[in-house]
């Protein structure tokens, strides 16, 4: 629908008048030249009905502009203050429109004061933050500061290249995705009750072993309890432990081949000297034993004396107390829904890395319960750990009740790894450990698999930080306003929108049809928290379609066939990006259009994208339905957000994610507080629309 | 009567010498070179005694011990030999049933004793 000009109204209302004027008259005539009663009413009946047609069409344009004035002064005082309503499109109410405007400019003139006495207040605070994160890019060691439900307020590049691509590290993401949460909140509990301000213990991450130092940052209250947060500070142990891996086996070997032959030659001579009665040709063959016995023993040591140039420093061990060990084992083996009985014995401390233990033996529960049935039955709980001492070691008894695992299962769980991205094995951890595994059988249908560890024999292992190179970036991302955020709901309907993370995404692709073949070539995406773009916090990745990439689609988003040659597959660049995109609501403008082209390579990417996602074209429909343009452009535009680097993808999702931001402020104009309100928002002018 | 004793190692040295000396000690010798032989031979040599390594092809000498004794062998001897020895490893086969563990290299002469005792309480 055109717009009507300026004067079109007052046009109106003259051709009503007149239209009157002349079915009146028309009426008049009728009745004075006697026509028969019906055609008078008719002619009646249409006059009335034309009056009617004109009538509602003039009041309904009048309705609709002031509907836009109205949508536009909302505009000025919910997201751009310098947004003006256009007295050329308001007609008769442009008299209004004109007196907004000087209202508009009056209160934006009253802002900058108001905003240049704010400026100065920050200034000092910013000074202060910016010290604290010169200070945390000088620590060599990665640190990460969280609130109390294990959101990143802050942390350092140092932290960033540690943990690196893997789990993303990002404002307001949940630590979990980079720490294991069994073991923070272990440290936690023992925080919480007062046993020590600090804790270290050491966590597998991907194929790494750091060593985490939980710190709890004290909130109004003084103890630990009372925490608002807490600061990690993450070694890695990876080099050490590797090096002390390859060490520990080079020894064993030595050792092991040493042991053997030495007792091929030992028994052969002493049979030669303690058995005079030998005969010659017996005595022969025992000197020919001593004789390559020997001789292998010289080969194998000069192997290891070889093999042992690459090995490094000693590995670095914790040491915990049986009660925690189980603790750590009970947590995790809670999350997977597995119920165990669990008993340690008082006093037994164990020199271990604990955590890694407690992640082997969760496996190894997990692989027996998996043959178990009714394991959530009424029965209590099928399972019992126990850790006791035993001859000199820490005994870990698995038992239930059923048939023990025959050996080569066992020997299957101990080559598993422990989890999908890693490399690590249950037998790892037992070999580093010196610990021993089998499985056996109880007098009556009760089965166990048994877990030998070495206990502590000295005291608490020192530990010795390694260097890191120098990091010589500067800042460190921080959002102490996360600090005072509320608990976070589980699910993300209830969740405020100002609490939520969002990832605003974009996709080129090589047409409009998904189900015709038409793939994505570029993913573009920027993180949107607590109301800011975090434009260091972006994913961008071009994607091999495996088709050609069509001329007329070139033209649109620039991107060539020759520039995707060695793009990764979308089965490789979806996993990478759910990675960016976990725990966050998606944002798109006309997002369904992009979650199909996603939904079609889920499966063979082995991802879901379960989060719901948020549509700035229909929040923008909503807000403003009397608007005619809800073109990413066009919105932009009124909500005065520049754009640039359009129709590349990322340039599209940062220009979506200012204006995702705009359209927060006028949600919350309209009461639209929780993830689940703006869906339901949208879904009023999806629902419009069809 | 003569006690017969099974040695069971897959290292063909050893075998050599362990058989020797335990010939020499009167004792009626039988070999089987990796566990799941050293189960067969269980069942047809019938030994009152096995000198048998940890480490082996096939089935392990850890293996082996359990599976002899979940199969009822109760009162046979077993003395398990290893050029492992990490504690852990001498904890587990005892508590898999051997009656003892005896780490190479070991004196000949000390094992005959070893085996003689063990024996000699049997009776």
């Amino acid at each position: 629908m055109a717009p009507p000009g300026p004067s079109g109204s007052r046009r109106a209302v003259a051709a009503v008048t007149a239209l009157v004027v002349a079915s009146g008259a028309g009426l008049v005539a009728l009745l004075l030249s006697g026509a028969g009663p019906y055609a008078t009413a008719t002619a009646a009946v249409l006059a009335v009905v034309v009056l009617v047609v004109v009538l509602s069409r003039v009041f309904g344009h009048l309705a609709t502009i002031s509907r836009r004035l109205a949508a536009d002064t909302v505009v000025i005082a919910d997201a751009n203050p310098g947004h003006r309503l256009d007295p050329a499109v308001a007609g008769d109410l442009a008299p209004l429109a004109e007196a907004v405007n000087r209202l508009a400019d009056l209160r934006q003139s009253a802002q900058r004061d108001v905003q240049e006495q704010a400026e100065a207040a920050r200034r000092d605070a910013d000074s202060e933050r910016n010290l604290l994160a010169a200070l945390m890019a000088q620590l060599t060691v990665a640190v990460l500061v969280c609130n109390h439900e294990g959101r990143i307020l802050l942390y350092n590049e140092a932290a960033r290249d540690l943990l690196g691509e893997a789990s993303p590290v990002g404002i307001g993401r949940s630590v979990f995705g980079v720490v294991d949460r069994g073991l923070v909140t272990h440290a936690q509990d023992r925080l919480a009750s007062g046993a020590e301000q600090v804790y270290t213990a050491s966590s597998l991450h991907g194929d790494r072993l750091l060593r985490v130092r939980v710190t709890p940052v004290n909130g109004p209250g003084a103890g630990a309890a009372d925490s608002s947060g807490f600061v990690l500070v993450l070694d890695d142990l990876t080099r050490q432990v590797r090096a002390g891996d390859e060490r520990s086996r080079l020894l064993r070997e030595l050792t092991e081949a040493t042991r053997a032959t030495l007792g091929s030659i030992r028994a052969a001579a002493e049979s030669m000297l303690d058995y005079p009665t030998l005969s010659g040709e017996e005595r022969q063959a025992f000197l020919e034993i001593v004789r390559d016995e020997a001789g292998r023993l010289g080969d194998r040591v000069e192997e290891v004396a070889a093999a042992a140039g690459d090995v490094g420093e000693d590995q670095v061990l914790a040491e915990i107390a049986a009660d925690d060990l189980l603790a750590l084992l009970d947590a995790a083996l809670r999350r997977e829904g597995v119920p165990v009985r669990a008993v340690a014995a008082p006093d037994l401390w164990l020199r271990v890395d604990g955590h890694a233990v407690a992640r082997a033996v969760a496996h190894l529960v997990l692989r027996v319960a998996a043959g178990l049935d009714g394991l959530s039955g009424d029965h209590g709980d099928p399972l019992t750990l126990s850790v006791e001492h035993d001859r000199g070691h820490a005994r870990l008894d698995i038992e239930w009740a059923g048939a023990a695992p025959s050996p080569a299962e066992v020997e299957r769980w101990l080559d598993e790894p422990l989890d999908p991205g890693s490399t690590i094995t249950a037998r790892q951890v037992a070999d580093r450990h010196g610990g021993e595994v089998w499985g056996g059988e109880r007098a009556t249908d009760a089965a166990y698999l048994r877990v030998l560890l070495p206990v502590a024999t000295s005291g608490p292992a020192v530990p010795t930080p390694r260097p890191r190179p120098e990091v010589a970036s500067r800042p460190t991302f921080y959002d102490f306003d996360l600090f005072t955020a509320g608990p976070q709901a589980d699910r993300y309907g209830e969740r405020r929108l100002d609490e939520v993370a969002f990832t605003v995404f974009d996709t080129e692709t090589t047409g409009l049809d998904p189900a015709g073949g038409d793939r994505v070539i570029s993913i573009g995406a920027v993180r949107v928290v607590n109301g800011r773009v975090l434009t260091q916090e972006t994913f961008e990745q071009l994607v091999q379609p495996g088709r050609s990439v069509p001329p007329a689609s070139t033209r649109i988003h620039g991107i060539t066939e020759e520039m995707l040659e060695g793009a990764p597959p979308i089965e490789d660049v979806l996993p990478a990006f759910a990675r960016f995109s976990e725990d966050t609501v998606l944002v798109g403008h006309n997002v369904a259009f992009d979650l199909q082209f996603l939904r079609m390579a889920e499966r063979a990417s082995g991802v879901r994208f379960a989060q719901p996602a948020l549509d700035t074209l229909f929040l923008h429909a909503a807000l403003h339905p009397d608007h005619p343009e809800h073109t990413l452009e066009a919105i932009a535009e009124r909500l005065g957000v520049s754009v640039v680097g359009r129709h590349t993808a990322l340039g599209d999702a940062l220009v979506t994610a200012e204006v995702f931001v705009a359209l927060q402020s006028l949600m919350r104009g309209r009461g639209v507080e929780t993830v689940a309100d703006a869906v339901a928002l949208a879904r009023q002018t999806y629902q419009g629309r069809r | 009567m003569t006690h017969k004793v099974l040695i069971v190692d897959d290292e063909p040295n050893i075998v050599t010498s362990l058989e020797f000396i335990m010939r020499q000690s009167g004792f009626e010798t039988a070999v089987a070179r990796d566990g799941q032989e050293a189960l067969d031979q269980v069942e047809a040599f019938r030994p009152d005694l096995v000198l048998l390594d940890t480490m082996m092809p096939r089935r392990d000498g850890f293996e082996v011990c359990q599976t002899l004794r979940s199969q009822g062998w109760t009162d046979l001897k077993i003395v398990m030999l290893t050029a492992k020895g990490r504690e852990t490893e001498v904890a587990r086969g005892l508590s898999v049933g051997a009656d003892s563990y005896v780490k190479k290299p070991f004196s000949t002469r000390d094992l005959v004793a070893h085996v003689a005792a063990l024996l000699s309480g049997a009776d």
